[in-house]
């Protein structure tokens, strides 16, 4: 379970949908954003605008006021305009030509003047005092100060100044919709993205669990849903079963053949080696013919043999090996095999040991892979000198069982170790031991066919090492069976 | 004793008919299911060796409708597929042995006259002889000539094999059968190691076992 729950991580970050959600999500926040920035600051304008245009139009009232009525006449109508209900007081001046405050209106919850005396240069080189009038405007984040002034015919500044309220302060609460809403909109579209992008790859994700199930179970008649979209995924799905089926048929008429072959020679031989026999055992047969006979006895045996070895070798290799898998343990099957030649290593002098260490439950076809054990004991026991060693070994390897097989002979040269284990091929010609030079191949073959590997390498001291690895029950392929 | 032979293949009826024969059996030949059927309807057979691929009514079903009759007739299956599932559906059908091609005549003798024995319910022995050598089968002791001989189990069982099939042919993966209960090619003579270390605990002089080539080994009762 702990290893389910690692892919399943891997396969999030490896997630086409969430890759495409994500994509989807941060462009849609971008143009949210944008489309939103664009309106607030259209807007923030737009009120500016009318702001200083409302506050031209006060100014130019009031200079016609002053041009007509004097500051009497203005004062009334500030005073008027001022207790206006909705009207936001205004601080209106009129400033000399020398900066002087002629006369000035501070609105009531303006802060009032500030009254400064300070000495300032005169344009004659002395130092003339003046008293500087400064108003404050209340400090507030809230508010800002918006003055328009304009030159009144009699010389004088004409200033009207009106405290405006914020445009940021103004579009503060726009602000906060945005954020709030903007969020939730990003929220949700995420989720509406990542199960419309998972409902989009869900076809793909089938198309990955039948392509595991095959590899790992063999199940050859496994086949993708068609989605019920006619879109290009549907058409990838239903390229990819085609592919399937033809290479089912095309396994299935191997395998097919791989029978046909088996049985047409297996037939014509088995009379040939049963005629040999009977007739070895007539009394009447002389000498002569009776080695002829038994010759062909064996020699039909030796290609049978041969035959069954190659066509499981082709099977194997071709992934239509019927393998009769069970739970076992493989010690038990090393034990067995190694059982097996405890005699023959005897008679050669020759130490076979068997190291048994841990239990190491495996789901495999028991016979094939005790017969690949004894092939590999049995080319040990072959290449070692009389008096050598031969040792088994069993042990837990990163989640596969691991059987190392060490002999105590010449090794393999290095540049042979690909080579030995291909069909026919016997290392050095010279030493012409028995055997049909299909073991190896047999071993491998059986091997990989479970989903493990076999390597061969020298040790330090001499001798080769033949290393076999095979998946763990635990961990292996037949958990996804399990499940 | 009548045997009934189930086989298209003329050439391997034709020899395991010929074989069979030279055995002292009584045999009839059934080139194909349909005649094989008509066969055992009219004849009491004691056994049956039914081919699995025949033309016409196969060797399977050729079984299950003899089991469906009620026909009892202990029944030992050849075939050339020899994968578990084909022995399975074999041995499901109603078969009691399945022999896969190829195989030596010895054995197919030896299996079928196992299955003679088994259907005939002849009490187990439980001390055999051949000749001067005697071996109790409870007590696990061996006599050669009333001389006590010390023998490790794997040799026990082999001799035990042999001397269960006396003045027959055993063939060597019968032995390997019999002995390690495997059923593979293991290469390098496994067989001849623990024959010759058996020849030479109780036949060093190479009278009572004989190596015949091509066959297998015979053990004989008169040296």
């Amino acid at each position: 379970m702990l290893a389910m729950s690692s892919t399943d991580k891997l396969e999030l970050r490896r997630s086409v949908a969430l890759r495409l959600s994500l994509w989807f999500t941060v462009l849609f926040a971008v143009g949210f954003t944008a489309v939103f920035g664009f309106l607030y600051f259209l807007l923030g304008r737009q009120l500016e605008a009318r702001e200083s245009e409302a506050l031209r139009l006060r100014l130019q009232q009031y200079a016609d006021i002053y041009e007509a009525n004097g500051v009497h006449g203005l004062a009334e109508r500030i005073d008027e305009d001022s207790a206006a209900p909705h009207v936001r007081s205004l601080f209106v001046r009129l400033i000399s030509p020398r900066g002087d405050v002629v006369w000035a209106r501070v609105p009531p919850d303006w802060i009032d003047q500030d009254a400064k005396r300070v000495a300032v240069p005169d344009g004659w080189g002395g130092w003339t005092v003046r008293d500087i009038y400064s108003v404050r405007v209340p400090r507030d984040q809230q508010q800002d100060l918006a003055v328009v002034s304009s030159l009144l015919s009699d010389g004088l500044l004409l200033q009207v100044g009106r405290s405006t309220d914020n445009r940021s302060a103004l579009l503060e609460p726009l602000r906060r919709i945005f954020i709030w809403v903007g969020s939730a909109a990003i929220l949700v579209g995420f989720a509406v993205s990542v199960v419309a992008a998972r409902r989009a790859t869900r076809p793909l994700h089938q198309v990955v669990e039948t392509a595991r199930r095959i590899i790992h179970t063999g199940a050859l008649d496994a086949r993708v849903p068609v989605p019920e979209r006619n879109d290009d995924i549907a058409e990838l799905v239903r390229h990819f079963n085609t592919v399937l089926d033809k290479n089912a048929a095309l396994l299935r008429s191997m395998r097919e053949a791989l029978d046909n072959v088996a049985h047409d020679l297996r037939t014509p031989l088995t009379s040939m080696r049963g005629t040999a026999e009977l007739a070895l055992s007539l009394p009447e047969i002389d000498k002569a013919a009776r080695d002829a006979l038994a010759d062909c006895v064996e020699r039909s045996d030796e290609v049978l043999r041969l035959l069954k070895a190659l066509m499981e070798i082709s099977e194997a290799e071709a992934g239509v090996l019927r393998l009769d898998k069970t739970d076992a343990d493989l010690r038990e099957i090393v034990g067995q095999a190694t059982d097996l030649y405890t005699d023959v290593a005897e008679a050669k002098q020759i130490a076979l040991q068997f190291e048994d260490g841990v239990l190491l439950p495996v789901f495999v076809d028991v016979v094939r892979v005790r017969q690949a054990v004894a092939n590999l004991i049995d080319n040990a026991i072959k290449y070692t000198p009389e008096g050598g060693k031969v040792t088994l070994r069993l042990s837990e390897q990163s989640g596969n069982a691991a059987l190392e097989v060490r002999d105590t002979g010449p090794g393999v040269p290095e540049a042979e170790q690909p080579r030995i284990w291909e069909r026919l091929y016997r290392g050095d010609q010279s030493r012409s031991q028995s055997g049909l030079g299909l073991g190896l191949s047999l071993v491998r073959a059986i091997v990989e066919a479970h989903g493990g590997t076999a390597k061969v390498q020298n040790a330090s001291e001499g001798g080769a090492v033949f290393l076999v690895r095979l998946p763990l029950k635990s961990a292996g392929t037949s958990g996804s069976e399990a499940l | 004793m009548r045997i009934l032979v189930v086989e298209d293949d003329a050439k391997i009826a034709s020899f395991v008919v010929k074989g069979l024969k030279q055995e002292g059996y009584a045999v009839d030949h059934a080139p194909d299911g349909d005649t094989g059927l008509a066969l055992t309807s009219t004849t009491p057979y004691d056994a049956a060796v039914v081919d699995v691929m025949l033309p016409g009514l196969d060797g399977l079903s050729l079984v299950k409708r003899l089991r469906a009759s009620r026909t009892n007739v202990p029944v030992l299956f050849l075939s050339a597929r020899s994968s578990v599932q084909d022995r399975i559906a074999g041995l499901q059908a109603g078969g009691d042995d399945y022999l896969t091609k190829p195989f030596a005549f010895a054995e197919l003798s030896a299996r079928l006259q196992a299955l003679i024995r088994r259907s005939t319910r002849a009490p187990e022995a439980t001390r055999l002889k051949v000749g001067d050598i005697e071996m109790d089968l409870v007590g696990r002791a061996v006599t050669v000539s009333k001389r006590v001989v010390e023998l490790q189990p794997r040799e026990f069982s082999l001799l035990e094999y042999l001397l269960r099939h006396p003045e027959r042919a055993v063939t060597k993966t019968m032995i390997l059968e019999h002995v390690w209960d495997y059923s593979f090619d293991p290469q390098t003579n496994v067989v001849d190691v623990l024959m010759h270390r058996l020849r030479n605990k109780i036949d060093p002089e190479k009278t009572r076992i004989e190596t015949v080539r091509g066959v297998g080994y015979v053990i004989h009762g008169q040296t």
